[in-house]
């Protein structure tokens, strides 16, 4: 559903790009570890009220507006504050109500009725359909929202709104005086649920709204949010403090338990962990923009007492290395082949200390569907040197330069990219690295000329089209595709696959996507990260849905 | 004096605009979008086309200037492209707690660099002299953000003297105004070890020495007040820059001040916010100077224009 | 009174005085100051470990050792075959302290000479023509002063992209003021010589003056801010890394070794130290140097 051939080129998830959410997965085991006495599985506990949550924030939250919040960082304080029709259920990936108290599907699987619990927004005023519908019209008329090509076309009306032919979204109807929403699809979708529960489409205050008009260039919602959250932002001191203070008329009875959620921003790994040692933070986990644990600080905390206090999982994440096919030398298939056998990944894995496994392939190994156990040997590369060079020389390589693009704010990607030019020195290709802020990296990235680049991709929901159609379907280059990859024979079957209803055929299809693409070698894929995340030892209730951020409504302190 | 004050002032006015173009000059020649940086990512190629019209990107370089220079003129240093506030109301924010790092680290160079500049100069090429010149030449030799983490981890961590880093109240500023008055007391320290040694030399004190007044009473009655009279004149200056933000320190210690905005805006290339902190600083110098140099001329009869 | 503003204590007003001949007195500056031989030997330690940097290193700084990482990925402590330990990357320590002396050295002579050049060129042409030039160049050097100079660093380097010779252009195209100043206040005072004023009469041509007369005349002055400029240089370098636009990885420097050290020094110190113990008594040599350098070109100091 994501992208059709008439989506704008937006750069849907570039953003959020890196590192986000993370899967414990429902397909694969789930992997997370947790001491007993923190998670929410110790029910003999009796979570006590109060306290404050003190974290550091390793970048100001870019967006506070939940129609254009869309990386892993907004996230964090977005889903605090704001709520969804659907959300996911513990760990899990199976979709449950949250704003909505029930919800069907129509037989055709087009026409989706939710309908409304008693929920409140901090000003009192009622969550309605209209709350959802106003959300939705934001995201369309907002150009850097992000979150259009998740509804549009897809809903009845979406683009004819967006294009201003109508004042309305037609598919979208508020009924029974606003208890009840009917969205009305084009077509069935595999992934409307999912959608759903994303921070895009979050209950926003039409009267709110009303009294203070906003654009995207000139947002009032970003300064001055209001939500049905759980936290309710209370104060800013604008690229230093975030404070989020308990909404006690919060429609999840007893909930939260917390009073208060203090950000300080603090972007030195150093410091992030001298913090959290003197006890002046009292956590480490999504808040690090979503990664866990900074690198830097991940040996010091599993070698101290605080090792006991950790909660691991494995993300929904795949970090690889993209190859451009429309800049020489990676123009040509046997110069990526040939980088593909240089890579030595478990190299590339002990530098990140171990935190992940080797990846192979685009769709991450904890994903419910598409990952292919056993890859045809034509699309697998196994460290091998000599046949790097072998094929380089079949290239008629001569010592192009080419140029690593990284982010220089997180410091495990600036060591990947150093090691990356060591490998492929190694065999013959000489690289030089060149790491940039996220912002300029991004902005380069989505002109489609950097020829080599680290970059990572979390997962919006659990579908297999939010890898392989979202990064490597030819209309979403340059800006999501920024390896620009382009391969008819792939683009048709992303394409059957997007309207096609979830089940055996459709995962099929995205396993034959992956053996086309890893034939082609836009990628070099090579860890599936992990996520860990440290608390103080008065802190519970954690977990980590590997869609969703830090559960802080479900954390508690105890005295 | 009146065509002094003019003169100065003058003089101030042309600095004051060569600071503009020099800014203005390196913001243009900066390789990043601004329209593209305001409108993200995801925005279209027709919204930032049509933005850089609204901005004025397209016109002339002396027309940019032009309009660079009125914003200037009206306090407006443009708008954070992280934060999306403007750059004045940012700094706004943070002056309060930069001006308690600056008499901090202030105060701490005065603190190390006077005594040590009054024992250099009685005990002039002694060991003690020495001993005190290396100690505060290491003290300069440092990288300002190794000293502060060595501080930070040893004081503020390991002996539980301090927090870890923060800001907001005395026991905030002592450690990063310790951080700099370690690297700049050197400074001071030399300084008043020269002007002490041209007083201690002159006749009234060789007289007042003579006439059999001690040592101490010498020193600290007469010879330091007359010799402070230049250390005084650099220190203006030095707390003028320090107004500006303590780049580094501020950083290492996670202290709120515009030094730290200056910082994070470079890890985010927050260009507007970058030459804001840069113009802020270069104005504040030299408005500052500029009424230290009035003010002298007001007490120091001695001054003669 | 801003003209003080970056110069360490009490230069200007050492250099003002004219200088006189100094040989007879130079064993007595020596003895009366020997902490000049320890600046001195430190540095032509520093210069002799950069020259030879590449004969002395055991290893490739740039390799990444299968063996020099743990299996957990930490770097490895100080042993045997790696005496400094490793980094992140199974890099041995050594080799880069050695191969960041040689970069880290380049940054500060090269920031240093340009500073020079710029500075003492502007600085006669303001002291000896005066008027309008020298109200123009004095202008100009307020401007670059009134600059924090970090940040106008990384501005500039930010429009040059960041490589090793463009930080030293950026860190000597801005930093030539203080030089300029006190090269101009030195052109003043040789200017009024007699001598000078004798062979401005005779019809001297202006650049016999310049170089038979003015030149020598500010050479020690101009050595001082030099030395002490090269280490200052030095430091900057490494604050740019800390900023992370400073030389670029995976060349080494010391000022990004120690901000990668920064970021790991409780497990693996060795990675803040040596490096950072390598710039500060490079730093500190300089700053020795310059010191003693300055009382040396200062008579009046030496009774």
């Amino acid at each position: 559903m994501m992208a059709k051939k008439q989506m704008r080129l937006v750069g849907v998830v570039a953003s959020v790009a890196l590192l986000s959410t993370a899967l414990a997965g429902c397909s694969t085991q789930p992997t997370a570890t947790a001491p007993v006495n923190h998670t929410v599985a110790q029910q003999g506990a009796q979570p006590t009220y109060g306290g404050t949550l003190t974290m550091d924030l390793s970048s100001p939250f870019p967006h506070l507006d939940p129609a254009l919040a869309y990386d892993t960082t907004s996230y964090e304080a977005v889903t605090q504050m704001y709520d969804q029709l659907l959300t996911y259920k513990g760990t899990s990936n199976t979709i449950i109500p949250d704003l909505a108290s029930r919800w069907s599907i129509s037989k055709n699987g087009k026409v989706y009725s939710f309908w409304m619990k008693n929920a409140k927004f901090w000003n009192g005023d009622p969550v309605t359909a209209d709350s959802f519908i106003t959300e939705f019209q934001r995201v369309l008329s907002f150009s850097a929202s992000g979150g259009q090509g998740f509804i549009a076309p897809l809903i009845v009306g979406s683009e004819a709104f967006e294009k201003g032919q109508a004042k309305t979204i037609s598919g979208m109807k508020s009924l029974d005086g606003g208890k009840e929403l009917q969205i009305t699809l084009t077509q069935p979708s595999p992934t409307f649920q999912y959608v759903l529960a994303m921070p895009f489409f979050s209950a926003v205050d039409p009267k709110y709204i009303a009294a203070h008009p906003d654009t995207a260039k000139n947002d009032y919602m970003a300064q001055h949010p209001m939500g049905t959250g759980a936290f309710e932002l209370s104060s800013v001191n604008p690229g230093q403090q975030w404070v989020f203070t308990k909404n006690p008329h919060y429609f999840k009875k007893g909930l939260p338990y917390l009073s208060k959620l203090v950000f300080n921003l603090d972007s030195s790994p150093e410091s992030v962990l001298l913090h959290f040692e003197q006890g002046q933070t009292q956590f480490i986990g999504y808040n690090q923009a979503g990664n866990g644990i900074p690198g830097p600080d991940y040996l010091p905390i599993m070698s101290s007492k605080w090792k006991s206090d950790t909660y691991t999982t494995t993300q929904v994440s795949t970090n690889y290395i993209g190859l451009n096919s429309s800049v020489a030398p990676t123009n040509n298939l046997l110069v990526r082949k040939a980088m593909e056998y240089a890579v030595n990944k478990e190299e590339l894995l002990r530098i990140v200390n171990g935190r992940g496994v080797i990846a192979n392939q685009p769709i991450p190994i904890s994903m419910p569907s598409g990952y292919q156990t056993h890859l045809p040997a034509s699309a697998t590369y196994n460290y091998n040197p000599t046949m790097a060079k072998k094929l380089l020389k079949e290239a008629g390589y001569h010592g192009q330069a080419v140029t690593i693009y990284s982010d220089n704010s997180n410091p495990t990607d600036a060591l990947t990219a150093q090691a990356l030019q060591g490998m492929f020195k190694q065999v013959g290709i000489s690289a030089k690295v060149k790491l940039t802020s996220w912002n300029v990296f991004l902005a380069n990235n989505e002109t489609g000329k950097q020829g080599v680049f680290t970059l990572a991709w979390l997962e919006d929901f659990p579908d297999p089209s939010d890898f392989l159609n979202t990064l490597l379907n030819s209309n979403q280059r340059p800006v999501n595709n920024s390896s620009m990859f382009n391969d008819k024979a792939v683009d048709k079957l992303l394409n059957k696959a997007q309207t096609m209803p979830n089940g055996p055929a459709r995962n099929a299809i995205y396993k034959q996507v992956e053996s086309l693409v890893m034939e082609q070698a836009p990628w070099i894929p090579y860890v599936y990260p992990t996520f860990t995340a440290v608390f103080q030892p008065n802190v519970h209730g954690y977990y980590l849905n590997p869609n969703l951020v830090d559960p802080f409504q479900a954390m508690w302190i105890s005295k | 004096m009146g065509s002094y004050i003019v003169r100065r002032l003058g003089g101030a006015i042309v600095v004051l605009i060569g600071i503009a173009v020099i800014t203005f000059l390196l913001s243009y020649a900066l390789p990043s979008d601004p329209a593209r940086m305001i409108l993200g990512m995801r925005a279209s190629q027709a919204e930032v086309n049509q933005l850089r019209i609204q901005m004025g990107l397209n016109l002339p370089l002396y027309e940019q200037f032009w309009r660079y220079f009125i914003n200037l003129l009206h306090g407006n240093l443009g708008q954070s492209y992280q934060l999306d506030m403007p750059v004045t109301e940012l700094i706004e924010q943070r002056l309060g707690l930069t001006a308690q790092l600056a008499l901090a680290a202030w105060l701490f160079e005065l603190i190390i660099g006077i005594p040590a500049g009054i024992i250099m100069a009685l005990k002039d090429r002694g060991f003690l002299d020495h001993t005190l010149n290396v100690i505060t030449l290491i003290g300069v030799s440092l990288a300002p953000f190794f000293l502060g983490l060595e501080l930070l981890y040893w004081v503020a961590f390991k002996a539980n003297l301090f927090p870890a880093g923060g800001s907001g109240g005395i026991m905030y500023v002592i450690l990063p105004g310790l951080t700099y008055g370690i690297t700049g007391a050197a400074y001071y320290a030399r300084l008043l070890k020269t002007s002490m040694l041209d007083v201690l030399n002159s006749d009234y004190i060789r007289t007042a020495r003579s006439k059999g007044a001690g040592m101490w009473r010498v020193v600290f009655g007469h010879a330091l007040r007359n010799a402070m009279l230049p250390v005084m004149t650099y220190g203006a200056t030095d707390i003028a820059a320090l107004f500006g933000g303590i780049v580094v320190i501020e950083d290492v210690f996670g202290y709120a001040g515009v030094g730290s905005l200056a910082v994070n805006a470079i890890s985010q290339t927050d260009v507007p916010v970058i030459m804001g902190t840069v113009i802020f600083a270069a104005v504040f110098v030299v408005l500052f100077n500029v009424v230290v140099d009035l003010l002298y001329g007001l007490v120091d009869p001695r001054i003669s224009y | 009174m801003s003209q003080m503003m970056t110069t360490p204590g009490g230069l200007e007003q050492t250099l003002a005085y004219p200088p006189k001949k100094q040989s007879s007195k130079f064993v007595r500056v020596l003895k009366a100051y020997p902490l000049v031989f320890i600046g001195g030997i430190m540095v032509l330690f520093l210069v002799i470990m950069a020259v030879f940097a590449y004969k002395i290193m055991p290893y490739n700084p740039n390799y990444q050792f299968p063996n020099g990482l743990a299996m957990n990925g930490a770097p490895l402590a100080p042993d045997k075959q790696f005496i400094m330990g490793t980094d992140e990357l199974g890099r041995d320590v050594f080799s880069r302290v050695l191969a960041g002396a040689q970069i880290s050295l380049e940054v500060g002579v090269f920031a240093s000479i340009i500073s020079l050049f710029i500075g003492t060129t502007l600085g006669i042409i303001s002291g000896y023509f005066g008027k309008w030039v020298d109200t123009i160049i004095m202008r100009i050097t307020d401007i670059m002063l009134a600059f924090p100079f970090v940040l106008f660093v990384v501005a500039l380097v930010s429009v040059l992209g960041q490589s090793v010779s463009n930080v030293f252009i950026a860190l000597g195209v801005l930093g030539w003021a203080v030089t300029a100043r006190v090269v101009r206040g030195q052109v003043l005072a040789v200017r009024e010589f007699e001598y000078v004023q004798a062979a401005k009469a005779l019809g001297a041509p202006n650049w016999r003056i310049l170089f038979k007369i003015i030149l020598p005349n500010i050479a020690g002055p101009v050595i001082v801010l030099t030395t002490l400029a090269i280490g200052n240089n030095m430091l900057a370098e490494s604050t740019l890394s800390y900023l992370g636009i400073g030389v670029a990885p995976p060349q080494a420097s010391w000022g990004n070794m120690l901000a990668e050290g920064q970021q790991v020094f409780q497990y693996a110190p060795w990675m803040l130290y040596y490096p950072g113990l390598a710039l500060t008594l490079s730093v500190l040599g300089f700053n020795l140097l310059g010191d003693g350098l300055r009382e040396l070109f200062n008579p009046r100091r030496v009774r």
